[in-house]
């Protein structure tokens, strides 16, 4: 079930405009090891696509690759209808830098600084680097926090939340920089269960707002509910490609009826 | 070829002497060290609060300050205590004060290694009979010194280059030697720097001493990776 | 002994030990300044950049901090264009002398404790910092030192305090410190014991003052991490205070 390749899409006017994200050819070594192996798909705007795959299969390589945290050994990245240029030396990391604004991350760690209170995390990158006012920054901030139901830990250092709590200060503070994309990196995977619902609940919500949102994720459950596109990942290709309906209900690869009952089967044990 | 202008038979005499200083005060702050960590961990409260009081004091005062109490005071005692003008030899004064200081230190070097010791191996060396003198000399002391390697290694090294500050009070070692050298010939540079190598190469060569002996002491143990 | 000549001379110690706390702050001050460039330098992944230094730090930390004190001080008469230049003003005073050798020497400790601290910040932190395009500049000065400061601090304070006792050496280039002039009185009084214990207990007095004031600004700078104790909770977590008082040498 594999799309018709990127490069023919390319030449439709109506479609780049769409168009949110695309990837072609993408390839990721280190050192001998390829990690990802010729990866080509395109997001449009509004599309949720769940990312899924065993350990090792690349996936977090993948979206960590899109805001070039690991470096792409080789492929092309179009943000918007923008080509993503690969220059060495100061210009390449200022384009970087303006990659990364339009490119909303959350870690499966949550990764928030320790040192600051849940506002001043909110606040620092659009300080910092938008340049928006103290002032705009932080009654943003608030909305955002009030978004994700955390109004009131504003004050809060990230050391006093639980890891619900941290995750979704986590998102509120990649929307603050109002990226033009999410990327979710296995936000429930380091949540203790009874946590997990809390974030998934503010995700569906963005998806729900016709955000552009790519998430790796093991919550199927979740990813049949929330996404409209699903791609399955193995060791560094895509293997299978689709609604999540027609993937969860009958997979056409091999190994993804493999995946699907392994990771069922955990649950029901 | 670094012109020494004759002064380099003096230099070699000063860094001997430099050495042994240095491994002296060693020996005897090792053994201090190790009384004093086993009188902080001592059941006898005043043994206790004697131990601690010492380390506290020292660690406050400066070393120079602790060599010339003892060489300046040394002497004054000595010379009321004989009659007439008796003065502290400096080798001794420097010993006596690097051994005062590195005890302290290694005072709470050896507490932390002696309670690192697990108290399982305790326990099973008692439960096989082995009386108390015998678990310490058997079990405890062994593998006390593989955690208190490190710690003093590296008062080794500051040991190293504390034996300078006892040419202030006349040691003729191989600062002082330096000293005399760089006066005569109105040279400092060269021979300070000379002297500044010597006491490089000594730091390195015990640095490699002590990364052997640490990997020696740490043989069959499973480090985290 | 005379008990009481310990107190008398006190006051007399006291211009002394102003200049050691003047020369040991601003010893520590310039050192910190310099360290924080090199440190940075020091952790970073080019070898060449962390070499470089490294020899610094392996130079300056490998030898007596008397022999730098004396290769600055009397080493610097030496050199012909010192002495014909500007710099001649300043290597001159003992005072600059003495300065210049602590702050390079507190400097090479100083860069590898901040160092470890840099290489201790968690590096998720440091990830979501890039992943919000901030630059480098930016993450390090926000992030990256902030919480490197705060992981080093109890090193550090017991930095501080070895640099104050080190400040002792300054007397051996003539200069009237603590120690200087604790040595001139006892020229005149001919009571070394009683003089100089008394400097013994002034340098004891400023070594806790200064603990008992990292302890309280690594209690003010922690403060985000304490977590309300629960019931089972150990508290493991070492002070400065307790990290400086039982802390081993370098």
């Amino acid at each position: 079930m594999n799309q018709p390749p990127i490069a023919d899409q390319a030449r439709d006017d109506t479609t780049t405009a769409r168009c949110a994200l695309r990837v072609a050819g993408l390839k990721k070594r280190f050192g001998p090891l390829e990690v990802i192996k010729g990866v080509s798909f395109a997001a449009q705007r509004g599309d949720v696509i769940s990312i899924l795959g065993s350990s090792g299969s690349g996936k977090s390589t993948l979206l960590r690759c899109l805001n070039f945290l690991e470096e792409p050994s080789e492929g092309e990245i179009w943000v918007g209808d923008q080509k993503v240029k690969m220059r060495s030396g100061l210009a390449g990391q200022r384009e970087v830098n303006a990659l990364r604004c339009k490119l909303g991350m959350v870690f499966q760690s949550f990764n928030l600084w320790s040192h600051m209170t849940v506002l001043e995390n909110l606040v620092e990158a659009p300080i910092h680097v938008r340049g928006v006012s103290k002032a705009e920054a932080r009654l943003r901030g608030e909305e955002l926090l009030a978004k994700v139901g955390l109004a009131d830990k504003r004050h809060a250092y990230p050391a006093h939340l639980s890891g619900g709590q941290q995750q979704r200060v986590a998102i509120a503070r990649a929307l603050a920089m109002e990226p033009e994309i999410l990327l979710f990196d296995e936000p429930t995977s380091a949540l203790d269960p009874e946590l997990v619902g809390e974030v998934l609940k503010v995700i569906r919500a963005l998806a729900d707002e016709g955000r552009t949102m790519l998430i790796v994720t093991h919550e199927l459950g979740f990813a049949r509910q929330v996404s409209n596109r699903v791609i399955f990942l193995h060791q560094g290709r895509i293997e299978e490609e689709g609604e999540p309906e027609a993937i969860f209900r009958d997979p056409a690869s091999f190994r993804l009826k493999r995946f699907l009952s392994a990771e069922v089967g955990e649950l029901q044990q | 070829m670094i012109e020494l202008q004759g002064f380099g038979d003096q230099i070699a005499v000063g860094a001997i002497t430099t050495i042994r200083v240095a491994t002296t005060s060693l020996v005897l702050g090792i053994g201090v060290g190790l009384c004093g960590a086993m009188a902080k961990l001592s059941r006898f409260r005043p043994l206790r609060m004697l131990a601690d009081t010492y380390t506290t004091i020292i660690r406050g005062v400066p070393e120079l300050l602790i060599i010339l109490i003892l060489y300046f005071g040394g002497t004054v005692a000595l010379t009321t205590a004989f009659g007439r003008y008796v003065e502290v030899d400096a080798f001794a004064a420097g010993v006596f004060a690097l051994t005062i200081v590195f005890g302290a230190y290694a005072t709470e070097v050896f507490r932390g290694a002696i309670r690192a010791v697990s108290a399982g191996q305790v326990e099973a060396a008692h439960a096989l009979g082995l009386s108390k003198i015998q678990a310490w000399r058997l079990v405890i002391l062994p593998q006390m010194w593989r955690h208190a390697l490190p710690g003093i290694g590296n008062l080794w090294l500051t040991l190293l280059k504390d034996t300078a500050l006892i040419s202030v009070v006349g040691l003729e070692d191989l600062m002082r030697k330096a000293g005399v050298a760089a006066g005569a010939t109105h040279d400092p540079l060269t021979f300070y720097t000379v002297a500044a190598g010597l006491y490089l190469s000594f730091t390195s060569v015990s640095l490699v001493g002590l990364t052997l002996l640490e990997r020696h002491a740490n043989r069959g143990v499973r480090v985290a990776d | 002994m005379e008990w009481h000549l310990i107190i008398d001379v006190l006051p007399l110690l006291l211009d002394g030990a102003l200049l050691t706390i003047e020369l040991t702050a601003t010893s520590v001050l310039l050192g910190l300044v310099i360290a924080i460039p090199l440190a940075l330098m020091r952790a970073s992944h080019a070898t060449a950049l962390s070499r470089s230094v490294l020899l610094y730090t392996f130079a300056f930390r490998g030898t007596p901090l008397l022999v730098q004190l004396f290769l600055i001080y009397y080493g610097a008469s030496q050199i012909e264009w010192i002495r014909t230049s500007v710099a001649w003003a300043i290597l001159r005073e003992p005072w600059w002398c003495a300065l210049i050798a602590f702050a390079l020497n507190h400097a090479a400790y100083a860069t590898e404790i901040l160092r470890g601290g840099i290489r201790a910040v968690p590096r998720g932190e440091i990830e979501a910092a890039k992943a919000l395009g901030m630059s480098y500049t930016l993450r390090t000065r926000r992030i990256v030192l902030p919480i490197a400061f705060r992981l080093s601090l109890p090193a550090y304070a017991n930095e501080f305090v070895l640099m104050l006792k080190a400040s002792s050496l300054a007397s051996t280039i003539t200069m009237m410190e603590l120690t200087g002039t604790a040595r001139k009185i006892v020229a005149q009084t001919f009571s070394p014991y009683e003089v100089f214990i008394s400097a013994a207990l002034v340098y004891l007095g400023i070594t806790f003052v200064v603990v008992h004031l990292f302890g309280r600004l690594e209690r003010s700078i922690t403060s985000h991490q304490r977590r309300v104790p629960a019931e089972n909770d150990e508290d493991d977590v070492q002070s400065s205070e307790e990290y400086a008082l039982e802390k081993v040498a370098r």
